[in-house]
């Protein structure tokens, strides 16, 4: 029986090595240099071996522990929250600050199930104008409030 | 007396109204984000870094420092009223935190809490002025090979000290070392892992990885725990100790105040790791230890003062050597180049206002911290009511606000995103972050110093055994991680786990 314990173990353990032989894909393109006198690729390289090494070892030595609860992978939180991350980059050059507030504060409080709209509105609504008043017009931050239209 | 000549010197720095003002605003936030559970001084530190741009250096640090050690305070107040660590380091403080508060002693626990940190910090601090100056001396013989070696010994630390396994935390200093790379070589100017992005040449932005790794990560793992939010189980009860509780929590305090100093000094530890050894302590000397997970006052007096400790004195190997010895001590290193100042030696001599000031800072800081955390406890009790899908919508907009106005760049803010996937699996893998931050921060200083000593040694890697001080910091990094495989260090290890993981899982309803 594989527990989570170990699957999870396992995985970590494979994923760092699949980077550390991706990082070392990478250098093949960098000078290595000698011992003496180092290239900017014979740092990297070395780490990204010993990563290899380090993920091996993690996933080799995954053993079985107490049994975890399984949980069902939430998809939701993250997906919110980070996507909302990405909405506010993309929207706050063109959309100013208070359109992307409200976007992005729509889109990560959908995290959360079971909140109404209303509150949802609100929060945003109200965050909105928090950004706008300390950061813009109390810190003087220089953010776009407003959209601007045709620009860049 | 150049001692007391210097701490006038820093005192006259930091009265001045700007920085007594920035000291508050410090331990005020620091206070807040440490009684919120779902954000850490980290998050917070990296997110406020670009808004200190405009301050004189040394308001700055004083603000930043604040956030560092309020934390320490605020975080009690979570642990001992909901159950639920506010900051990492208080995790410990729940053991017996919350049966005292179950127990209508919530007041006495806040109050020890208060006063031992309070106490700890002073001694910190004084512990801090007192040995600075001449480790400054001494670390002016460094030459590469040293540097090195020191680097070394920070990152075998912060692989010890890590509370998960010792293989995974090896893993997590290699990535954030790897990480630490991206961009320009300084040797050779070509350009690394960068993929075509413009934005990547200067590097990964150190608040960008941070708020990522940590603050988004915070931010998914609060919603994960979203239901425990909700239950505020104790009332405060009368603040004050009774005579028993008092002679009870004196020596604990001490003990505390000894093991945090000194362990804060160590690379790595952070404040969670000494908290958790005072615990140990106590349990070890106490003369009743299955009081221990009932509502020992000393399980609150001993870890609280100890983690506080730790947060003082681990100013030192910053501000002497310029190593960082934990990720709030790497945001540091940014806040200083932000400001044009080089971590290192040469600090106290060149800018003795700046080094002074900042120490007088905590004592300030910690006398506002008491103030603000004893008569004023139920105001922050009565934030905990805030329901956290209100706040985390909050604190996600400060972070991309923040971290926007650091380079007015979208393509860090796409990269902090990235970042925070990365955090979240890593969490998921049970894999711990702070030694990837260390590695990150050291990456590119250990590069440069590496192929320096190699340079001057033609290649000659001999060099790092043959240098005395150098070979010091080897056995002493070999000796850290060897200690760390031996039998009983690994039963603490585990237990320190255990209690973590208890910690994760306790019932919150009762």
């Amino acid at each position: 029986m594989i527990t989570i314990r170990k699957l999870r173990d396992g995985l970590a353990g494979l994923s760092l090595a699949l980077f550390g032989g991706g990082v070392m894909l990478c250098t093949l393109h960098y000078p290595v240099g000698t011992l003496a006198n180092m290239g900017p690729g014979y740092v990297p390289r070395l780490l990204g071996g010993l990563l290899v090494l380090l993920g091996l070892l993690i996933a080799g030595t995954a053993r079985r522990g107490q049994p975890v609860v399984r949980q069902p992978l939430a998809w939701r939180p993250p997906l919110a929250v980070l996507g909302s991350v990405v909405l506010f980059a993309l929207t706050l050059r063109s959309g100013g600050l208070l359109l992307a507030t409200l976007g992005s504060v729509m889109l990560a409080s959908s995290a959360v199930r079971g909140v109404r709209w209303r509150e949802r509105l609100a929060v945003a609504l109200v965050l909105g104008a928090l950004a706008v008043s300390v950061f813009v017009y109390g810190l003087g931050l220089p953010l776009p409030v407003w959209p601007r239209f045709g620009g860049i | 007396m150049e001692l007391i000549e210097h701490l006038a010197l820093g005192f006259s720095a930091a009265a001045s109204a700007q920085n007594l003002l920035s000291c508050f605003i410090g331990s005020v936030l620091g206070t807040l984000i440490g009684v919120l559970p779902g954000i850490g001084p980290v998050a917070t530190i990296a997110m406020l870094l670009p808004l200190t741009y405009g301050m004189p250096p040394l308001s700055a640090l004083i603000m930043l420092a604040g956030i560092y050690y309020g934390a320490q305070y605020g975080g009690s107040t979570t642990s001992i009223m909901l159950n639920l660590p506010g900051e990492a380091s208080s995790a410990i403080t729940c053991l017996d935190g919350h049966p005292l508060a179950r127990r209508g002693r919530a007041g006495a626990a806040l109050t020890v809490a208060a006063l031992g940190s309070f106490f700890a910090g002073c001694v910190g601090t004084l512990f801090l002025a007192a040995f600075a100056a001449p480790l400054t001396t001494f670390a002016l013989d460094f030459g590469p090979a040293e540097y090195c070696s020191l680097m070394i010994f920070g990152l075998a630390g912060a692989i010890v000290l890590a509370s998960k396994s010792l293989l995974k935390a090896c893993a997590m200093v290699v990535l954030g070392l790897l990480l630490g790379l991206v961009g320009t070589d300084v040797n050779s100017g070509a350009v690394r892992f960068t993929f075509g992005i413009r934005e990547l040449n200067d590097g990964i932005g150190t608040a960008v990885l941070a708020v990522g790794v940590f603050g988004f990560a915070e931010i998914l793992l609060g919603l994960e725990r979203l239901h425990e939010h909700s239950t505020l189980t104790a009332r405060c009860g009368r603040l004050g100790l009774s005579r028993d509780e008092l002679r009870q929590a004196t020596p604990a305090v001490l003990r505390g105040t000894g093991l945090g100093t000194l362990l804060g000094l160590l690379p790595g530890a952070g404040a969670l790791m000494p908290a958790f050894a005072a615990y140990a302590l106590e349990k070890w000397c106490a003369r009743d230890p299955g009081r221990f997970g009932r509502g020992a006052i000393e399980g609150v007096a001993a870890p609280e003062s100890a983690n506080n400790a730790a947060a003082q004195t681990a100013f030192i190997p910053l501000l002497t050597l310029g190593i960082p010895s934990n990720a709030i001590m790497a945001l540091m290193i940014g806040a200083m180049t932000l400001h044009d100042i080089q971590p290192g030696p040469q600090v106290i001599s060149h800018d003795p206002t700046l080094f002074w000031g900042l120490v007088a800072s905590m004592w300030i800081g910690n006398a506002m911290l008491v103030l603000l955390n004893l008569p004023l406890v139920g105001l922050w009790i009565r934030l905990l009511t805030t329901p956290y899908r209100w706040l985390f919508p909050a604190i996600l907009l400060f972070c991309c606000i923040g971290i926007y106005t650091l380079s007015h760049s979208t393509v860090d803010l796409l990269l902090t995103a990235f970042f925070g996937l990365l955090g979240y699996l890593l969490q998921k893998f049970d894999c711990e972050p702070a030694p990837l931050l260390l590695g990150f921060i050291l990456g590119p200083l250990f590069e440069e110093h590496l192929r320096r000593t190699l340079l001057l040694s033609r290649g000659d890697p001999s060099v790092f055994l043959s240098r005395p001080l150098s070979l010091v910091l080897l056995l002493a990094a070999a000796a850290l991680l060897c200690t760390a495989l031996t039998p009983s260090a690994r039963r603490i290890r585990a237990q320190a786990l255990t209690a973590e993981q208890d910690d994760a899982i306790a019932d919150p309803a009762r």
